[in-house]
C-alpha cells in the first residue's frame, strides 16, 4: 500500500511515548508491546527504535539504566516529566491532523455523491 | 566461526556502513544494536541475515531512521569539511612524495651513482639535514 510506510513512521515517536507511560521498558519489550496494542499493526524492527530513543535521550524525555539480567546487561528507558508533556503536545497534534484528514476526505467524497 | 556469528557480523557491518548520522548517534545507534544482535544470536543459532534484517529492520531503514532527527545542513556542512580535509592530506602527501623522489634522484646523482655513498648522503640528509 503507497505511503503506508510513512504514516506509520510518523506515529513510531507517539506508540513509544505511549507505551513507556505505562511502565519502564527494554527496547525489545517496547516494540513487543507495542505490537500488542495495536493488534499485529505496528511490527516495528527493533533496529529502527534506536534513533527514537537516542533521540528521546537526548532531548531529556526519556532516561535510561542499566541493569543486569541474567548474564546480561540491559537498557531500561524511563518516561520523563517533559516527556510526559511532550507526549500530550504530539498526541493532540495527531488528533488534530487526523481529525482534518477525516473532513478532507469526508467533503470529497460528498462532493462525488 | 558459527553462522549465525558470520550473519550477525555482516548485518552489523552493513547497518555501520549505511548510517550516515552524527557520531555520537551512531556510536549509540550501534552500541545498542550490537548488544542485541549479540542476545538475539545466542537465543537464535539458526539466525540468517534475511531474519536480522527482518527482526531488526533494513540498514537503509535504521538509516532513515536515524537521519529523521539530523540536522542535515549541519551534517552537510561537517561531511564536506571532513572531505576538504582528506584531500588536502592527500595533496600535501603527494606533494611530499614527489620531493621524496626528487630528492632522491638528486642525492644519487650527486653520488654519481654510487649506491653505498648515495646512502650515506640521504642518511646524513634525515639526520643533519644537509647532504655532506
Amino acid at each position: 500500500m503507497p505511503n503506508a510506510d510513512s504514516f506509520k513512521r510518523g506515529t513510531v515517536e507517539i506508540a513509544v511515548l505511549a507505551v513507556l507511560r505505562e511502565e519502564d521498558l527494554y527496547g525489545y519489550q517496547i516494540v513487543q508491546r507495542i505490537a500488542e496494542k495495536s493488534d499485529g499493526f505496528f511490527t516495528l524492527p527493533l533496529g529502527t527504535l534506536y534513533p527514537v530513543l537516542y533521540r528521546f535521550v537526548e532531548s531529556g524525555y526519556i532516561s535510561d539504566r542499566d541493569e543486569i539480567v541474567g548474564k546480561r546487561l540491559r537498557k531500561y528507558y524511563h518516561l520523563e516529566a517533559s516527556g510526559k508533556d511532550y507526549y500530550a503536545a504530539l498526541l493532540a497534534e495527531y488528533r488534530k491532523t487526523a481529525r482534518g484528514v477525516e473532513l478532507i476526505t469526508r467533503g470529497c467524497e460528498s462532493d462525488e455523491t | 566461526m558459527k553462522p549465525e556469528k558470520v550473519a550477525v557480523n555482516r548485518y552489523f557491518k552493513d547497518v555501520s556502513r549505511a548510517l550516515l548520522c552524527g557520531r555520537a548517534q551512531k556510536r549509540a545507534i550501534l552500541t545498542a544494536l550490537r548488544e542485541n544482535l549479540e542476545e538475539y544470536a545466542t537465543e537464535h543459532t539458526d539466525a540468517s541475515e534475511e531474519t536480522l534484517r527482518a527482526v531488526f529492520g533494513t540498514p537503509e531503514e535504521i538509516a532513515a531512521g536515524a537521519l529523521e532527527g539530523e540536522d542535515l545542513q549541519a551534517l552537510k556542512r561537517k561531511t564536506n569539511i571532513r572531505r576538504a580535509v582528506l584531500i588536502a592530506l592527500a595533496l600535501a602527501l603527494l606533494i611530499w612524495a614527489v620531493f621524496a623522489a626528487l630528492s632522491l634522484i638528486d642525492v644519487h646523482t650527486e653520488a654519481h651513482g654510487y649506491i653505498e655513498e648515495g646512502i650515506l648522503r640521504i642518511v646524513r640528509l634525515f639526520i643533519g639535514g644537509m647532504p655532506a
